[in-house]
């Protein structure tokens, strides 16, 4: 069993990503797609069970993830434990529990002099060695603004914990680039660092790659957990008004064309350290 | 996990969960806990067979079976019923400070605020209105013109930047729509599914296309200020399909607010 951490900036869809996980076995059963064909997602426990409700009755309805807020202690947040049976190959099974951060504890990363505020959360995170970092790139500025502030903390911190806990030192981090059905993203989800991260975020990998040359250990991944409208219709399947809003309160378009894209390929991937054959999983 | 129910004076605040308690009209919401009759005991004046103005805020603990995509849940709320002066008379804000500042906090607590405004002057139809005269106590001349309806719901939009930062889910209602157009008619239009298929961000499209377009403008102002997503709909005690939507909008919220922090 894998114990993941889920961290990102507030409204990366961290908590969409994993309601939709949740409910991916659902999807599985009742779509038509068929590389999600025998897929199996159990959630364990009320709080995962909670995640495959929000996931039908809010995302699935058109309705809206509210944000994860901080509760000042990481143990007041809820650990969400799924287990998952992939198709294919003599069949591959990964059980993880996974927390998932809000989004301000990533953003407080950069700024040193706040670092006590989310120390609890800090001494969780490196209690595990397999992390999943989602980003978004929604404002041009946030690479330089907060990730590499935040990158360049957080890896200070790595190197300064590896030295008490061994552990570390096999770290595996998955960075996923979210929201990739946008029509700006989507085309490069296939070769997500070459194409996604350089370009889009060149100053985050950078210095995540420069810390870890080797794809053992960091490796760069495209999703989406909204997903497009078809095989044969690249439109994203997500919605955003026209009321002035930011973009990043986009709801899902049709519940009933729902196909998630990548969601687990990085956890696979954190599980294993073997890639997922079939992306789109 | 309360839900706030507020708006101005004679709006219909407590009307609307005494009618969503009517057993007889229940779609796919119905308040079980306290019953019907029991609410009607309290809110209803027995001589005059009308509602009794809340005269201060009562808190009241609701039980609701409600029918979601993914079966009938039951969903514990507190509904927070407030007297119409406390939101339209500055009066009462500065000679109660500590009990509009106590509200305030308390407000930021909640899963979700239900706005009621009533429809303005220009909105309304005169035969409407006449049709209407058994079940309404509102004179036309009673409701605010375009322009100062317009202002009002600005100090709300306002009120909700301002003093509401923490509350995520602002369901507005242009209440009392069966004073401007046929409930029936129009409920087609927001057919709610229980079996899924919905798709609140349309319905939101269409009753703010539709219904207050005349202050998109404020809309997006507040939206651009950072303001939380907001919800719009059209409710009518006439029409208990349209009446019941805020609550299925809010219900998962609600339900599954533990997953999540609030």
């Amino acid at each position: 069993m894998s114990e993941i951490r889920v961290i990102g900036p507030r409204g990366s869809g961290k908590t969409t990503y994993l309601a939709t996980i949740a409910y991916l076995g659902e999807l599985a059963r009742t779509g038509e797609q068929e590389h999600f064909k025998g897929l199996k997602v159990t959630a364990i426990g009320p709080d995962s069970e909670k995640l495959v409700g929000l996931a039908k009755d809010v995302i699935k309805q058109g309705q809206k993830v509210p944000p994860t807020r901080t509760k000042g202690n990481i143990e007041y947040h809820p650990d969400y434990q799924l287990e998952i049976n992939i198709p294919g190959g003599g069949g591959k099974r990964i059980e993880l529990v996974a927390k998932d951060y809000p989004g301000e504890v990533f953003e407080l990363l950069g700024l040193r002099h706040k670092l006590s505020e989310i120390e609890s959360y800090l001494e969780d995170l490196f209690t595990t060695n397999h992390w999943l970092i989602m980003l978004t790139d929604w404002q041009t500025d946030q690479d330089t603004r907060v990730y590499q502030p935040a990158f360049d903390s957080l890896l200070d911190r790595l190197e300064a914990e590896t030295k008490n806990k061994s552990e570390l030192a096999n770290i595996r981090i998955a960075v996923v680039m979210a929201k990739c059905e946008r029509g700006e993203l989507w085309p490069g989800r296939l070769e997500p660092e070459q194409d996604l991260f350089k370009i889009r975020l060149p100053l985050s990998h950078d210095i995540l790659r420069k810390k870890f040359p080797s794809s053992k250990q960091l490796k760069f991944f495209a999703c989406s957990s909204f997903g497009v409208m078809g095989d044969k219709d690249p439109r994203p399947n997500r919605y955003l008004p026209n009321d002035g809003s930011s973009a990043e309160n986009a709801y899902l378009r049709k519940g009933d064309c729902w196909q998630p894209y990548g969601l687990l390929s990085p956890l696979y991937w954190l599980d294993t350290g073997k890639i997922l054959k079939d992306v789109r999983l | 996990m309360s839900v706030v129910v507020i708006g101005d004076r004679s709006v219909g605040k407590s009307s609307t969960v005494l009618e969503l308690a009517n057993p007889y009209n229940k779609n796919c919401v119905e308040i079980v806990e306290p019953d019907y009759e029991t609410l009607r005991e309290n809110y209803i004046n027995p001589d005059t067979n009308q509602m009794v103005p809340t005269r201060t805020e009562e808190q009241q603990p609701l039980v609701l079976n409600v029918q979601l995509p993914g079966g009938e849940k039951q969903v514990n709320s507190v509904w927070i019923d407030t007297p119409g002066e406390m939101w339209d008379s500055p009066q009462w804000r500065q000679e109660n400070p500590a009990a509009w500042q106590d509200f305030k906090t308390r407000l930021n607590e909640c899963v979700g605020i239900i706005l009621l405004l009533p429809p303005h002057r220009d909105l309304v139809s005169p035969n409407l209105l006449n049709v209407a005269n058994d079940h309404h106590t509102l004179n036309r001349d009673d409701l605010l013109n375009f322009q100062a309806w317009e202002n009002r719901l600005g100090k709300w939009l306002d009120f909700f930047l301002q003093d509401c930062s923490q509350v995520e889910h602002i369901a507005i209602c242009l209440h009392k729509a069966d004073l401007f157009c046929n409930v029936d008619k129009v409920s087609r239009e927001f057919q709610y599914n229980y079996a899924g298929g919905t798709q609140w961000w349309k319905f939101n499209e269409t009753a703010r296309k539709k219904y207050f377009y005349q202050v998109e403008k404020n809309i997006k102002n507040y939206h651009q200020r950072g303001g939380k997503p907001i919800q719009f709909f059209i409710t009518s005690i006439k029409n208990r399909g349209l009446l019941e939507l805020p609550w299925l909008y809010l219900s998962p919220y609600i339900l599954y607010q533990d997953h999540n922090s609030y």
